[in-house]
């Protein structure tokens, strides 16, 4: 009905404000060439991921004093509290996504 | 002005991207079925390995030096091809895909590039390196001849920062002197034994070849490379790739196959593959050929059929495609021999959306290509094998997949193989 291309009587008066609805993926990437997708492999009081939690990181960004970011520690991927900007890092975790599950 | 952009050791560095504990260990990736090595780290290029060396043949030495070997992970290297040129894309708009890890940049007309190319590509380069982990080298020129000259030098010279640029012109260059008549774009394996024969051995002997005598003595291509050198272009900028003439899918099998019910499911999954390709470019097509063939270097007399097939209307419809397989195979498959591979190639392709009406054949049945439109996009979406064709088996059952022993995870293009981050260290 609201199709545009499926109205035959008349066009919808509505169709010149049609936005496009949101996209989860539009708040959490912002850079796709450079956003990279990971597990949590464990909990994390602090910034409330869960142990399974995807994190959302992207490459492109610089990371600052405060931020979580993806470093690598001993061979592996690992999650760091920066203590001051200008680090190098793998990346910067800029979301956390989770599907909701009953215990 | 060109330049090309290429991407370091590409299969090896995809393979580094999520493996830290692998930088600067040697990483070699092996070809469809484990056969060969197809690319290597820096380390494993300095121990000596050819490119296209038998796996079989480097394996102790792999042993005893603690190279890390990779079976081939296409849908990896596919999709951090693809971010590298987005990033690319993002500084120059104009880019066309050469291949997985090529591409050639036209950045001429950018006001950003204007002044100091050079200095523009070196940011370029550090832009593809932040965002996509992925290391590439840039050549810069006046032609494409001249962009991929550059390249190699940028590759092999540490010292020029993976940015080298020849500006090409009537002068004379002695870079070009360094490169081999074998590495010149567009020189083919056959002619370059031929040239040297003549005494041109480098890229710098074609460049002040003359061009008549070229054109008699070999043909317009190798006149066209010459031209190249000289900074006069013959190959434009070309965005938009042609659709495929011919699309051939063909595998050697994981262990030999002598029955025809996996033979089937075998030429099924490369014909549903084939009509997949087909569809992705918009063609229909009017020719199938199918070959069967055994292990060309095995021992015995060896087998090899092939059938052909002509469709009176040009098909894009998979159900189609495969059913004719199948009934290709029926014809041309004999008891006896261990088959190691086979293939589908389709050609006569025709434009799906303008096809020609056939008077006396029926028009094609519009509910397949809704059906077709589909099932690919269940299979993009919800990923590949979401839907097949029964014919091609069930999974678990098949001997004639690829054998990939050390495939690593398709850490970007599946929810259950994305990579683990260990929790942060906590404070002492």
């Amino acid at each position: 009905m609201n199709d545009p291309r499926s109205a035959t009587g008349f066009p919808s008066p509505a169709d010149p404000f049609r936005e496009d609805p949101l996209d989860i993926s539009s708040l959490l990437v912002r850079n796709r060439a450079s956003t990279f997708l990971m597990r949590s492999a464990g909990r994390i009081p602090a910034w409330s991921i869960e142990e399974g939690d995807i994190l959302v990181v992207d490459r492109s960004c610089r990371a600052e004093r405060g931020d979580l970011a993806v470093i690598t520690r001993d061979g592996k991927l690992a999650l760091w509290e920066v203590p001051s900007g200008g680090a190098s890092t793998w990346g910067v975790v800029r979301g956390v996504v989770r599907v909701l599950r009953r215990r | 002005m060109f330049a090309l952009c290429d991407c370091n050791n590409f299969y090896a560095s995809c393979e580094r991207l999520f493996r830290p504990d692998l930088e600067s260990r040697p990483v070699a990736v092996l070809s469809n079925n484990d056969g060969c090595v197809i690319a290597r780290s820096a380390e494993v290029k300095a121990l000596g390995v050819p490119m296209g060396a038998p796996y079989f043949k480097e394996e102790g030495r792999f042993r005893h030096f603690g190279v890390e070997v990779f079976s081939s992970n296409f849908p990896l290297y596919e999709d951090l091809s693809r971010r590298v040129s987005d990033a690319l894309r993002s500084m120059a708009p104009d880019v066309e895909i050469y291949s997985i890890d090529e591409a050639f940049l036209r950045i001429d007309a950018l006001p950003a590039a204007a002044s100091d190319p050079e200095g523009f590509c070196r940011r370029l380069r550090e832009r593809v390196l932040r965002w996509t982990g992925i290391p590439v080298s840039i050549g810069l020129g006046a032609t494409k001849t001249l962009a991929k000259a550059a390249n190699r030098i940028a590759k092999r010279d540490p010292s020029r920062g993976g940015v080298f640029a020849m500006p090409g012109g009537a002068g004379d260059d002695p870079h070009l002197e360094g490169i081999d008549i074998g590495d010149t774009w567009g020189i083919g394996l056959r002619n370059a034994p031929r040239l040297r024969r003549f005494g041109i051995g480098t890229a710098r002997g074609l460049k002040y070849a003359d061009e008549e005598w070229l054109k008699k003595r070999f043909s317009i291509s190798e006149a066209r490379t010459s031209r190249e050198l000289n900074g006069q272009v013959c190959h434009p900028f070309t965005e938009r790739a042609k659709p495929r003439k011919t699309i051939r899918v063909s595998r050697s099998f994981g262990n030999p196959v002598v029955d025809l019910h996996s033979l089937k499911e075998a030429v099924s999954s490369f014909a549903f593959s084939a009509a997949e390709t087909l569809r992705k470019q918009g063609s229909a097509a009017g020719k199938m050929h199918l070959f069967l063939m055994t292990n060309p270097f095995g021992e015995g007399p060896g087998y090899a059929a092939g059938a052909t097939e002509r469709f009176d209307v040009p098909a894009s419809g998979t159900v189609e495609i495969v059913g004719r397989a199948v009934k290709c195979l029926e014809g041309i498959f004999v008891e006896g021999p261990a088959y190691k591979k086979a293939g589908v190639i389709l050609t006569d392709l025709a434009d799906a959306a303008c096809l020609q009406r056939h008077l006396f054949t029926p028009m094609r049945d519009p509910r397949e290509g809704a059906l077709m439109g589909v099932m690919d996009r269940l299979n993009r979406e919800l990923g590949k094998g979401t839907v097949f064709t029964a014919s091609m088996g069930v999974h678990g059952r098949r001997s004639w997949v690829m054998r990939q022993g050390r495939v690593s995870p398709r850490y970007t293009t599946r929810w259950e193989e994305i990579p683990a981050v260990l929790p942060p260290e906590e404070a002492p």
